[in-house]
Parts: structure tokens; sequence; C-alpha cells
């Protein structure tokens, strides 16, 4: 009997009679669900006790979490990397008196694309040649990210807007957008040249138009595989991810080249709603570049570390790969000064 | 709301008694009101009318603004106001269902109702205590026009017609706690099960509910060689800076900014629309009408001499920086050298003809 309860405590002990697993939290951009659901899985693997928890967003909700709802995370990832510094270094912590962040690492690109509906007539007919003008067609359904809430939206919006300088039409904004929405999105060209989109506080559709609206782009795919719309602005890794084609808009405009990045400049999205009272809803046009950074309340910051290596060495960078999210070699900082020595290790830099 | 009196902890046996059956009668009266203010059974909605004699104890939890003026609330008078009992819930943007949940409060368009309603020309601005913010159309509030999910598949519907937005301040009877009260606003069903809405709409700790003016979409008819229209896009980007843009100072010291009028001219004075050439100068200089129609019916004839080339002479759309007073929307013509009279607000049509 003594024996028997002896050996009974022991497992106890050995297993838990709770659940002593420890955990890592991230909290990621809703465009990063497919690969970081397959890191989250491998690093479990490669760490056996260790449970990831995961949770998504759009990336402005995403930095909201950890700030102004006083969720903590281990990693808060954005899908753009201009959102951390006024979210989280402008913002300090009220129980410690320190910002919530200090740094950031750029590890991941991407590029907007065309995705086109399976089911749609149009799936021989668009193409580079021919896209710009079809979407101004009345018959042509294309979905848009809503830019109050999603960072592809106001990147569609970026998108459509550097078309017109491409292809020397400088009516092709207003015949894409015009009359499709109750009020209406309106772009004049500041002293300096930037073309500046002001999308008003209530932004719906209008009743019979071909633009289809949604809080995020991930929300677009289901409308797309279901025939629901013909076309979506959505990022790259994104279509590819769910199988689907895809127009491969031009360099000048798609917000992928590094080169390039002057002539995105010359666009902005301003919303006339101020969302969150820690962001100035004004957006320069710029290189899709997708960011983290370990929160100075990270619950874990030990395991958070451990992640943050994992995402940025060999095995986290194959299975980014592998789920065509484009990584950027090498990753960089904005601060290294501030950033932990693993991770500016990680990066190329010295200890 | 505390319901009975403090019980005694000595005294005799008949006071004890006499003590339990007041509690008894209170606690009674304190239950019947519960239960009218509750509404009853979910789904319900009583038609009370908010007593102004009610006890407005306890802190502001609500202001209200709107075209009739501002009015505080706290949670004593907000739960005196027709109640709204519904089940409500949420989707992420990444799919993630919340399934419907009681919620009860006061319906939205009833709130702004009591500061002078709402009409199509509004949006209703919420503003939690930490700054967040969000606007609702009229669309919204008064016609459901959400995007809407069934909460057992998150596949998108139709949105249902009971879709009713309310300022939440109880969750399944009790008041809501402070992960997202003391307010909070649902969109929901009247009958369990319904279906669920984007999360980003469901604004916590509602501190402030404002009517604002949507921005309103316009647009001047134009007549003349070709037809086209001016409408409010195509005008603010022909108006700004790096465009157009140009203005003239009254007298009285305020700038009027706008485009030029004969610009607008060179949009129809033949099949040329825009870019270098359109505007036909040698047209303008033989001379031909531009006729300036407004909504209420005036008419003002400018010779295309008068105002060939002239920056000065605009179609304006602001002044002083700001919106053009109403009696001037959308746009009004300004210039040197024009009359009051030749200057008309309101424009609905500019058509150009030859003499």
């Amino acid at each position: 009997m003594a024996v028997t309860v002896s050996l009974c405590l022991c497992a106890a002990f050995v297993t838990g009679c709770g659940n002593d697993k420890r955990q890592v939290k991230l909290i990621y951009a809703g465009s990063l669900i497919v690969p970081f659901e397959r890191l989250a899985a491998e690093f479990e693997r490669t760490h056996p006790g260790v449970d990831v928890l995961t949770e998504s967003h759009g990336s402005v909700q995403v930095l909201r979490h950890v700030t102004e709802l006083g969720d903590r995370f281990d990693l808060a990832v954005s899908a753009d990397e201009q959102l951390i510094p006024p979210l989280m270094y402008d913002r300090v912590d009220e129980e410690t008196g320190e910002p919530y962040a200090s740094w950031y690492c750029t590890f991941a690109t991407n590029r907007m694309v065309l995705a086109i509906s399976p089911k749609s007539s149009l799936v021989g007919e668009l193409d580079a040649a021919t896209w710009f003008k079809r979407l101004t067609q009345p018959d042509v359904r294309f979905g848009l990210a809503d830019p109050r809430f999603d960072a592809a939206g106001y990147r569609a919006l970026m998108v459509l807007q550097l078309a017109e300088r491409e292809y020397d039409d400088p009516y092709l904004f207003e015949d894409m957008v015009l009359g499709r929405f109750t009020s209406p999105v309106t772009v004049t060209r500041d002293a300096g040249g930037v073309d500046v989109i002001e999308v008003p506080e209530i932004l719906e559709t209008q009743p019979g138009s071909n633009v289809v609206l949604r809080g995020a782009s991930i929300q677009l795919v289901a409308l797309l595989e279901s025939g629901d719309l013909d076309c979506a602005f959505e990022y790259e890794s994104v279509a590819r991810q769910h199988g689907l084609r895809y127009v491969r808009l031009p360099s000048a405009i798609d917000l992928g080249e590094a080169g390039l990045r002057a002539d995105y400049r010359r666009v902005e999205v301003k919303l006339d709603s101020r969302r969150f009272s820690s962001v100035k809803p004004v957006f320069r046009g710029d290189l899709v570049r997708y960011a983290f950074t370990i929160p100075a309340n990270a619950p874990h910051p030990g395991l958070a570390l451990e992640f943050a290596t994992f995402l940025l060495g060999d095995v986290g960078r194959r299975v980014l790969e592998d789920d065509h999210q484009p990584v950027l070699t090498p990753p960089t900082l904005d601060d290294a000064s501030a950033a932990p020595r693993k991770v500016r290790q990680a990066c190329g830099g010295s200890g | 709301m505390r319901l009975g009196v403090p019980m005694p902890r000595r005294g005799s046996r008949v006071k004890r008694v006499l003590a339990l059956a007041l509690a008894g009668v209170l606690t009674a009266v304190g239950l019947v009101g519960v239960i009218a203010a509750c509404g009853g059974l979910p789904g319900t909605q009583t038609t009370g009318q908010a007593s102004p004699s009610v006890s407005p104890s306890g802190p502001v939890v609500l202001t209200l603004v709107g075209d009739a003026g501002q009015k505080q609330f706290t949670m004593n008078q907000l739960q005196a106001l027709p109640q709204y009992t519904g089940y409500a819930g949420i989707k992420s943007s990444t799919g993630v269902i919340t399934l419907p949940a009681e919620y009860t409060g006061v319906r939205l368009s009833d709130l702004t109702d009591l500061v002078g309603g709402i009409t199509k020309a509004n949006g209703v601005t919420l503003v939690a205590k930490d700054g967040y913010g969000m606007t609702f159309s009229y669309n919204m509030i008064m016609d459901h026009a959400f995007t809407a999910y069934d909460p057992a598949t998150g596949v998108e519907q139709t949105p249902s017609k009971d879709l009713t937005v309310i300022a939440a301040y109880a969750r399944e009877g009790k008041p809501l706690s402070e992960d997202e009260g003391p307010l909070r606003l649902m969109v929901g069903t009247s009958k369990p099960g319904g279906q669920v809405v984007d999360g980003h709409w469901s604004v916590k700790w509602i501190e402030r509910i404002s009517v604002t003016k949507a921005s309103a979409e316009w647009k001047v008819q134009l007549e003349g060689v070709v037809p086209g229209k001016l409408d409010k896009p195509t005008y603010v980007n022909c108006a700004s800076p790096g465009c157009h843009g140009s203005g003239w100072v009254d007298p009285a010291g305020k700038r009027w900014e706008g485009i030029p009028l004969y610009l607008v001219a060179g949009l129809i004075d033949d099949k040329k629309r825009h870019g270098a050439g359109a505007y036909d100068a040698a047209a303008a200089r033989r001379g031909y009408d531009i006729v300036i129609e407004t909504a209420t019916g005036e008419v003002v004839t400018i010779d295309s001499r008068d105002i060939a080339d002239r920056q000065d002479v605009v179609l304006a759309g602001k002044v002083g920086g700001g919106e053009l007073p109403e009696e001037y929307f959308p746009l009004r013509l300004v210039g040197p050298g024009l009359s009051e009279a030749e200057m008309p607000g309101g424009i609905a049509r500019i058509v150009v003809r030859p003499k």
C-alpha cells in the first residue's frame, strides 16, 4: 500500500498533477496564419514541454492588443513595420513606466497581386495588360480589404493610385473607385507631389456596386473560392498558399521591389476616422515589410527569445519559404543597440 | 440595485420577524421592477419612457451628442430607457467565432433619437475610454447593413433584418465586466443562435456617442461640346495644390479655394477633357457663354472672355481653410470684379454654349 502510494506520488511529480507545460504566446498579422501555424507546430515538436499559443488579427489590432488592451504576448508580429514605433515605442506601459517596445526586426516581405477566382469567367482574360481596364467595368466584381481595418486595404488603394502613373491614365483610380461608395474616396496631390488618398469615416459600398469590401483581406479568399468575387487584391503569399491564380502586377505598383521604394512613397492613404488614439491614421506608400518585436512586458521572455531565434534561423526560414512567404535576407533591426544579443546575432550582427 | 433592508444582528425575535416580513415585501416589489425593467423574456423590448425623475445617482457612464444637444447618463438613467435584450456574438478578422450570448441594453437608434435623431446624411461615432473610435453609418444602425455570418460555420450570409445595434450594459442578466463594460456596442438578433458580425464593430468601454455628418457625394452637371460631370472626387483631385488648385482672397480677407472656372469650362469646350490643350483658349477669346445654374434655379451667365486664363475666378469648395457654409454647398463661384449676385452658391449645372 505504501509502495503504491509512493509510486503514484512519484508519477504525479513526474507528469504534473496540473499542466506544467511552459508557454510562449504569439500574436501576428492574419496574412501569416498559414506559415505561423506550421512554425508553432515545428517549435513544439523541437521543444517538448512547450505549448505555443497563437492569436491573429489585422496588424493594427495585433499591436493594440499588447498596448491599449493590455494583453501580454511574447512576440508581436506586424505586416507593416511602420506601425510598431507609433503603437509601441510611443506608448508607455503604466505598470512599468517603460515603452512597450524599443526595437523591431524586419524578417519577411511580400507584394500585392490581383488574385483571381477559379470560378470566374475572367480566368483567361485578366492579365498584366488588361486588368486595370477591366476593373473599371461594372461587370467585374473585385474585392478590397477595408483600409480602415487592414493594411492590405490601404495598400490596395496605393496600388490603384500608383497604377495611374504607371499606365499614364490620370482617371484610372477614379474610374475604378468613383461612385462605388456612399461617401466618396478622394485623391489630392499635395504640394510635394504626393498623391493623398482620403478614406471617409464611413466606407460602405453603394447597393449594386462591383466593389466588395471586407474587414480583412483573408476574408476575401473565401469569396474568391466560392466565386462570389471575380478577383481581389491580396498578398502574393496568401494567393499562393490558397492555390489561387493571380495577376502579377508591375513592380512599379506592387510595393514589393526594394529599388522602387522612392516611387512607392509618392502615394499616401489618410483615414478620416481616428480608430486608435495612438495611431495617426496616415500611411505612406512603402515596401511590404513584416516585422516582429518581443514586448517589454512579455510574460515568458526567455522562450520569446528562443522562438525569435528559431524564426530567424534555418528551420524558421525554410517553413516561411515553403509557405510562399518571402524572407528578408538578412533580417534587419531598426535599432540593433536595443535588441537582445541573440536577435542581433541572428540578424548577422555582433553579439 | 440593493434589495430589502439589512437584517438586525441582535434584538428580539419579534423584531426579527417583522424585519423579515418587510424584507420580503421589498424584495417582491424589487423583483417585479427588475423583471419589468429587463423586459421579461429574452428578445423582447419594453416600451417604457425614460422618467425624468429617475435618480441620477452614480457616475456618468455615457455622453450622448447630437444636433439637438448633449445629454449625459448614469447607469440608472440608461437602464430606465427602453431596453432591448437579444443575442450577439462576433467573428474575428481571422475567422474565430465568439458565439452569441444574451446582451441587454439600449438600441442605438433610441439613443440617437434623444439628441435629434439621424438621417442618411449622418454617421454615429462611438468613442471608448482608451480612445478607440468607430463610426457607424445610418444604413448599419437603421437597416442592418453588416456583413453577417452563421455562428455555427462562419459562412457569410445575407444579413438578417433582425440585426439590431445596441449599447449593451448587461450580459446574461449581469452588468458587463471590466473587460468590456460598463457599456459595449453589440449587434444582435432577438433569437438565440442568430447571426454574428465582424468583431471590430463591437466597441468595448463606450464613453461617448456622437451623431456626426457623413461625407456626402455631390455632382455638378456639365454640358457643352461634350457632356460631363464634376463630382466630389474629381473636384477634390483637381483642386489640390499639386494640380490646379487656386484661390481668391475676398475684401473681408477670407480665402476661397477651388478650381479656376476657365479650366472647368475646358472640360467641355471640346472633346479633349484633360491635359495640355484641353482648354480651347482660341474659342474662349472668340467668346462663348458660361451659364451657371444653382439648385434653387438661379442663373448667372459669364462671358468666357472675362475669365479666360484667370486663376482668381474660381469655383470654390472651401473657404477659410474649411468647408463651405451650407448655403453655398457644394460650390460657389467667386472672384474679383464679380458682384454678389454674380457669385452664386449651390451650383448644380454649368453649361458652355455659343453666343
